[in-house]
């Protein structure tokens, strides 16, 4: 499955568009991660453990979404995006999408 | 001497909060002095964000990489920034945080586009979010495809 957020691929011909696919994870902080991340916070700099997680979750998004397009026989999403948005204190949503085509090498 | 006593704990308080600040401050400038010895070990790396690459290109395939980083102020600068906020104006300390943060992603995403063997990164997105709740803890977030 190739990925990329560009309109095309370069070397590949796109020869059919199966339609926009998804994959969305919404993530609870860990308890201890967030005492962890608590006490960091306290000196500031990089919380590598929030790092981490949401690290995590975008790639099991991003696997929901690889899911999809093979559901519907792709084998490349093209123009893929992310967002993340904080849902009620806590935990976050990681979301990607992308349009999931056929394509050939040319 | 008992009012002394009295005052201890929030004493206590302050020189603990002197000390997390002052270690916060030697971070923040090591972090600083990695991320530009790191930048200058890549060189002129083409990062952009143009949707197709520059003249054309010969490349055989593109390959998304990504690079995030979650960052936190730290108490003191969320201390200082609340009086700042009683009077406006630039809040210096959150904005070198966030300039280091984005820094900090956009090279973890070269840095990988370079192990996969990429030339160059084209239509460079960048995505700031803020998962801290009450206090000011962010994520950068930066994705792109990478050309090879």
């Amino acid at each position: 499955m190739l990925l990329v957020n560009t309109e095309t691929i370069p070397g590949y011909n796109i020869v059919e568009a199966r339609g926009l696919v998804s994959g969305n994870t919404i993530r609870a902080k860990h308890l201890g991660r967030d005492i962890g991340a608590g006490l960091k916070n306290l000196v500031g700099g990089e919380l590598t453990g929030y790092t981490e997680l949401l690290n995590e979750s975008r790639n099991e998004a991003t696997n929901r979404m690889i899911a999809a397009a093979v559901a519907v026989q792709a084998n490349a999403i093209v123009n893929v995006r992310f967002t993340t948005s904080a849902i009620a204190g806590g935990a976050a949503e990681l979301y990607a999408y992308g349009t999931a085509v056929v394509v050939a090498p040319n | 001497m008992e009012i002394l006593l009295g005052l201890s704990p929030f004493l206590i308080m302050f020189v603990l909060y002197g000390v997390l600040s002052l270690v916060g401050l030697v971070m923040e400038n090591r972090l600083e002095a990695d991320l530009s010895k790191r930048e200058a070990a890549i060189g002129a790396f083409p990062v952009m964000d143009l949707s197709k690459p520059v003249g054309g290109t010969t490349a055989a395939s593109g390959v998304l990489v990504t690079g995030n980083v979650v960052m936190g102020t730290g108490y003191l600068k969320q201390f200082l920034a609340s009086f700042r906020q009683l009077f406006g104006g630039e809040v210096k300390g959150f904005q070198r945080v966030m300039t280091n943060g984005r820094r900090q992603a956009q090279l973890r995403m070269i840095e990988s586009a370079i192990q996969q063997g990429g030339t160059s990164i084209i239509n460079v997105r960048f995505e700031t979010s803020d998962v801290g709740g009450k206090s000011p803890v962010a994520e950068v977030f930066c994705y792109g495809t990478m050309i090879r």
